[in-house]
């Protein structure tokens, strides 16, 4: 005969998700039994829609009191659990029937896929829970959250098995931050637990979870304390260990206290040396901690992980993507970038959704100097055959000011459907930066004054006559936008663009954060329609210690643009206030080293080195001066004495170790 | 009563170490009594003005003979043996004291503690039977390597004191001694084929002479033949056959040794340390560590076993830090580094590991307050490595301040140490100050050698004093050694002056033209402008323009100039790699 199996849930007010549940099931199980503790929505009804006993229960704070309710209820052979934010996937039914009949076995824990972060970003984390088994009177859930069954069978039945049955699978959305924050389940969670273990203090698995529970409320010092007590003294065999590993390192990390996260990596790999997480938060901790060769080691180990064990509850990626993506990262502090594109590409093909990557990759190909170059690598990466994907590329390739790529992008996006009013403005901005400013203020007159990007597509309308020098045009529009209320910043930016180039009133503006964000974007678009002069202008109306405050910024834009001596000059500024900054002497020396003058970048490089001796891109570049010394040296001589093959060879041999 | 004690020596051409030797003594013994076996120097002068029985004994190859003779001619209850090139370090009534309080002995093993250098932690400690009672019945026996023979081992007290101190021999004196004891032992083997105690001594001046693969044999041998009774040899033995080993590269017998024997005597710190070194150098760290620790936990070995002072502590420290350091955790390298300077400043080695490990964490800033607020400052040698080191990494103002700033530990600042910062200012753009130091040198009479005249006549080119230069170059020209860095000197301040330069050098003069313009430039690149000095640009700008024309000079004078600046800038790339190797090493396939 075949078992019967019976659906228990507890349910309040999730008329949002019950019935993605229910349909889940309906056909497999042969009873569904919901208990609820006080919905005031239609969770009810939907339940009755799928023929289930509906029974109230008034909620008691107290979560397996509410379970065995259900249970009371049951009448099958099996119990099988759900919370309404979960549903059993599609091909875990037959399973589930098969599993059923299995004569043996007591229980079964059942892998769970949790939905984590925002729903634009989502990541998966498996997870091993117990939810199938035997329905016997003496079953009964324990503990007032995170209940417990699993023990309680053990206790009742010693003879009783398990088993992990990993192709049953249930999906869990309940940890999507936006349900999260609907239900405020933390603090729910938080106050039951820390209630409950002033009852227990001696029970480690509820330290574990009220640790896990501090951590996703970001008390991290508190989490970190937590959880390190439930895991002094554990037996090693526990089958959360694993987990609790993770989270001490993932709470000592987020408290910042990246030696003592090291520590617990350690640790945790001495017991459980195939654990890809493990490495992965290694890695990523070294790399902060500006230990890159031990970062490299980590990532290099995490790749090379076997398959990692469904109690893991491994996060994705760390033995592919994200570590990959990492050693990109890595390459590029060595300034290697070849193989920083190798990991980028390796990451990508991985794992084709990882934004990062292909970001990085874009950056890489340098799109705004060779846009041709960029879309022929671009086109042979990936396929761009929705529109979401040309969208995103767009956007990528906007966010790295190669405006011309971007619009392409942007418009074979736009053509396959309805674009959203933030693309139709980057396009705007784009044609703006191409001098198409008739195109541009069509795009831009369509956005009415109740539109909340109102503002910005007037600010960019003035932008537009103020690259081409209209002053006349650019006043009144300025007026405008002040009559719409802009903060004392913003406004301080806009009325610089009112001033004449080269001409100074009073003793300059003082500009906070968010101006000067704003006044380094324009300077950049300004350099990037090559309107040097303009773009200084700018820069003429702000009070000294404002431009020497932000004068680094401001040096290195005119360096990305090519413009070696006022990028010098305003970077010796900075330099003047802030005599210790490595990055300042950094990009001097390399300022230096194009204009051939290798003693002076050579004893720059080294200063910053001497500040900073963590930085590999300062050994490398030095590294490379010498080289490129040597190099010259040589083809000077070989010039000179042009009889003599030793030199040639001498060439050739300082050619080989590029 | 009181018993009486008689020093008894043998000497030959001792004038240098007698008188040390004597003075050491004085006031210790009773009675001394000196035989000359033929010195040609003013040797038995000395002597007298000690003692009245000084007696000639003609030499015929054998110490025994010696020695007897000068035991035959003292007439105190015990005697004290000493060698010329040893001192007591005792006080006046020691000796009688260890007698009395200890009665019933008929001998006594004093420690030796045999220096290898000058650094007064650097010793190993013996055990030597050197005081014994005046009885006809206790002569030496062997023409080598005597040894006073008691026939009952019970009746030899073991002494932690007074101390007999060696004095190091020179390199020339160890071998000029090593060919003579060679030959006398391989006489005495011919006699006493069976003797493992020849066979030890062959063994050592074997290992001596730097031949390790004909010392083993003999210490093999005398290993096997030689038992706990005479452990004064086995200890040593076991260490010489673990060295040998050692250097011929049989890492894993010696390592079996090591386990076999530091079971038999699990108390031996030196065997821990040995087991220590082996692993240390086949990589295995974390085995290496474990030997150190113990080693360090047992403290100093029991008498009469031989020792190698610090094996107990600053030596094993200093391989700890190693290994750890090599294991990549610097926290406890740096620690055991520290440790180890603490227990013995004069060693030095931890120092140039601590420097780098810092230089690499905290930077050239970062480590100089480090170790000036840890002490190293105030130690005389431990300020001069400094000083070097924070010179050859390229930081030549942390030089100078490593003089300027030592501690009242450090001493008074010798002649070498001015001569030292005076070079150091040249290149940390105190050219003036150091052409001020230079001229007190020479106003205090001291000299300045070629090479620091090289750096005095750059001060001046920075200086822009191309007159005095000159001056100064014209006369480094007639000094000996002096022409060739003239001539580079010279074409410098001409490039420096109006652009040309004179032919080309000698050819034989050549490579050392070229080397001085290298050192100049290197020298000249050192330069790193202080971050608040005001008018550095223009005192930096004299240092680029310098090394700018020594680079001019070495490429336009001939293919062998562009070739040794080549090779110097690879030199600089690769040093710059391997520093970045030291501090990324893992991750070198990123960029090598």
């Amino acid at each position: 005969m075949e078992s019967r199996i019976s659906l228990c849930m507890i349910v309040k007010d999730e008329e949002q998700n019950i019935r993605r549940c229910l349909q889940s099931v309906a056909g497999t199980v042969d009873e569904i039994i919901v208990v609820d503790t006080g919905s005031t929505d239609g969770t009810c009804q939907i339940a009755r829609e799928f023929g289930a006993l509906v029974h109230s229960f008034p909620w008691n704070d107290n979560f397996s009191d509410a379970r065995n309710a259900s249970l009371e209820l049951a009448t099958g052979d099996w119990i099988l659990f759900l919370d309404a934010d979960e549903e059993l996937a599609g091909e875990s039914r037959e399973v589930l029937r098969r599993l059923a009949n299995e004569k043996n076995v007591e229980g079964y824990f059942i892998k769970i896929i949790n939905y984590v972060g925002n729903e634009g970003w989502v990541e998966t984390c498996p997870d091993l829970v117990f939810r199938l088994f035997k329905n016997r009177k003496d079953y009964r859930f324990r503990g007032a959250i995170h209940e417990q069954i699993a023990d309680v069978i053990l206790e009742r039945n010693s003879q009783a098995r398990y088993q992990i049955a990993e192709d049953l699978v249930i999906l869990h959305y309940g940890y999507l931050d936006r349900q999260i924050k609907a239900k405020d389940k933390k603090n729910r969670n938080l106050a039951l637990l820390s209630q409950e273990l002033n009852r227990n203090p001696d029970n480690r698995h509820l330290r574990y979870h009220y640790g896990v529970e501090l951590y996703r409320a970001e008390r991290f010092d508190e989490a970190a304390a937590e959880l390190v007590r439930a895991a002094n003294g554990i037996d090693p065999n526990t089958i959360y260990l694993p987990k609790l590993l993770r989270y001490i390192v993932l709470a000592y990390h987020a408290a910042r206290k990246p030696e003592q996260a090291l520590e617990i990596v350690q640790l945790g790999l001495g017991l459980f040396p195939n654990y890809a997480d493990l490495y992965y938060y290694g890695g990523l901790i070294s790399y902060e901690q500006k230990d890159y060769g031990r970062a490299y080691e980590f990532f290099q180990k995490a790749l090379s992980m076997p398959e990692q064990p469904a109690h893991y509850a491994p996060f994705g990626g760390t033995r592919g993507f994200r570590s990959l993506y990492q050693l990109g990262q890595l390459a590029e502090v060595f300034l290697n970038h070849e193989e920083a594109m190798r990991y980028y590409i390796l990451s990508l093909r991985d794992n084709p959704h990882f934004t990062p990557a292909l970001e990085s990759i874009t950056r890489l190909l340098k799109p705004q100097e060779d846009p041709v170059y960029t879309k022929k690598c671009l086109e042979q990466l990936c396929e761009f055959c929705t529109p979401q994907a040309n969208l995103l590329m767009g956007q990528i390739l906007f966010r790295q000011s190669a405006y011309k790529l971007a619009l392409e992008y942007l418009e074979r996006g736009m053509d396959q459907q309805e674009a959203a009013p933030e693309i139709l403005l980057w396009k705007a901005i784009c044609l703006i930066q191409l001098r198409r400013y008739l195109e541009a203020l069509r795009i831009l007159e369509g956005f009415g004054p109740d539109h909340r990007l109102y503002p910005l597509a007037k600010l960019n309308k003035i932008l537009c006559f103020w690259f081409q020098g209209k002053r006349r045009k650019v006043r009144p529009l300025v007026e405008e936008l002040f009559a719409l209320g802009l903060s004392q910043d913003t406004g301080a930016v806009v009325s610089l663009l009112q001033n004449y180039p080269g001409r100074r009133r009073g003793p300059g503006v003082t500009l906070g954060d968010e101006g000067m964000s704003l006044l380094l974007d324009i300077l950049m678009r300004a350099l990037d329609l090559g309107e040097k002069e303009r773009a200084e202008s700018l820069l003429d109306g702000l009070s000294r210690e404002c431009l020497s405050k932000n004068a680094r910024a401001v040096g290195q834009l005119f360096y990305r643009y090519g413009h070696l001596k006022t990028a010098e000059y305003y970077l010796g500024l900075y330099l003047e206030a802030n005599p210790e900054c490595p990055e300042t002497l950094f990009t001097l020396a390399e300022i230096k080293e194009r204009q051939n003058a290798c003693i002076e970048a050579g004893e720059l490089y080294r200063r910053a080195l001497a500040l900073d001796p963590a930085e590999p891109r300062y050994y490398v570049s030095l590294i490379r001066l010498y080289e490129k010394m040597r190099r010259e040296i040589l083809r000077e001589a070989i010039d000179k004495y042009p009889e003599l093959p030793v030199l040639r060879r001498l060439f050739e041999e300082a050619n080989q170790e590029i | 009563m009181i018993p009486t004690v008689a020093l008894a020596m043998i000497v030959r051409n001792e004038e240098a170490n007698l008188a040390a030797c004597l003075d050491s003594v004085k006031g210790a013994v009773d009675e001394i009594v000196i035989v000359d076996t033929g010195s040609t120097d003013r040797t038995v002068e000395i002597a007298r003005r000690y003692t009245g029985k000084v007696y000639r004994y003609p030499w015929h190859g054998d110490f025994s003979a010696a020695r007897n003779y000068a035991l035959a001619r003292a007439k105190s209850d015990w005697i004290l043996s000493l060698d010329a090139d040893e001192e007591l370090d005792t006080s006046p009534g020691d000796l009688h004291s260890l007698i009395n309080n200890n009665s019933g002995y008929e001998a006594f093993f004093l420690p030796l503690h045999n220096r290898a250098t000058e650094n007064p932690g650097d010793y190993n400690r013996f055990f030597v039977l050197r005081l014994f009672r005046n009885k006809a019945g206790y002569r030496f026996q062997g023409i080598i390597h005597e040894q006073v023979v008691i026939s009952r081992p019970e009746a030899v007290g073991t002494a932690q004191g007074p101390v007999i101190w060696h004095r190091p021999l020179s390199k020339k004196e160890r071998n000029c001694k090593r060919g003579r004891n060679l030959a006398l032992l391989r006489q005495a083997v011919a006699a006493d084929p069976a003797n493992p105690f020849l066979q030890y001594y062959l063994g050592v001046e074997w290992l001596g002479l730097g031949k390790a693969e004909r010392a083993l044999p003999y210490l093999q041998e005398a290993l096997k033949q030689l038992t706990d009774g005479h452990i004064l040899f086995r200890a040593p033995a076991i260490r010489l056959v673990i060295a040998c080993l050692r250097a011929l590269g049989s890492l894993d017998e010696a390592i079996c040794i090591c386990m076999e024997e530091s079971q038999r005597y699990p108390f031996y710190t030196d065997l821990f340390f040995d087991g220590g070194i082996l692993f240390e150098e086949k990589g295995e760290y974390e085995i290496a560590l474990k030997w150190f620790e113990e080693a360090l936990r047992l403290g100093q070995p029991p008498p009469l076993f031989s020792h190698t002072n610090g094996t107990e502590s600053f030596l094993s420290l200093y391989h700890l830090g190693y290994c750890h350091e090599k294991l990549a955790r610097f926290k406890e390298a740096k620690n055991c580094y520290e440790k180890a300077l603490a227990l013995n400043p004069a060693y030095l080695y931890p120092l140039y590991n601590l420097f780098l490990l810092y230089l690499a964490e905290k930077g050239p800033q970062g480590t100089f307050d480090h170790l000036k607020a840890a002490g190293h400052l105030n130690h005389p040698q431990q300020v001069v490595v400094l000083a070097d080191l924070f010179f050859e990494a390229g930081f030549p103002d942390l030089a100078c301040a490593c003089f300027e700033e030592a501690g009242p530990g450090a001493g008074s600042p010798t002649e070498d140490h001015a001569r030292r910062l005076a070079r150091f200012c040249v290149y940390a753009g105190r050219f003036e100050h150091a052409l001020f130091l230079m001229e007190r040198i020479r106003h205090a009479g001291g000299e300045i050698d070629p090479s620091l005249a090289v750096d005095e006549i750059v001060a001046l080119m920075l200086k822009e004093d191309y007159r005095l230069a000159k001056i100064r170059t014209i006369s480094l020209w007639r000094r000996p050694q002096g022409r060739s860095p003239a001539w580079t000197l010279l074409n410098l301040i001409s490039l420096l002056g109006n652009g040309s330069r004179c032919g080309r050098p000698e050819k034989n003069r050549e490579p050392a033209v070229i080397e001085t313009a290298l050192t100049i430039l290197e020298n000249c690149l050192r330069y790193r402008p202080g971050p608040l000095e005001p008018g550095n640009a223009r005192v930096s700008s004299g240092y680029h323009r310098l090394a700018q024309e020594t680079i001019k000079l070495l490429t336009s004078l001939s293919p062998r100039g562009c070739m040794a600046l080549c090779a110097y800038l690879k030199e600089k790339a690769s040093a710059a790699r391997h520093m970045l190797d030291y501090k990324c090493g893992p991750a070198r396939g990123l960029f090598s």
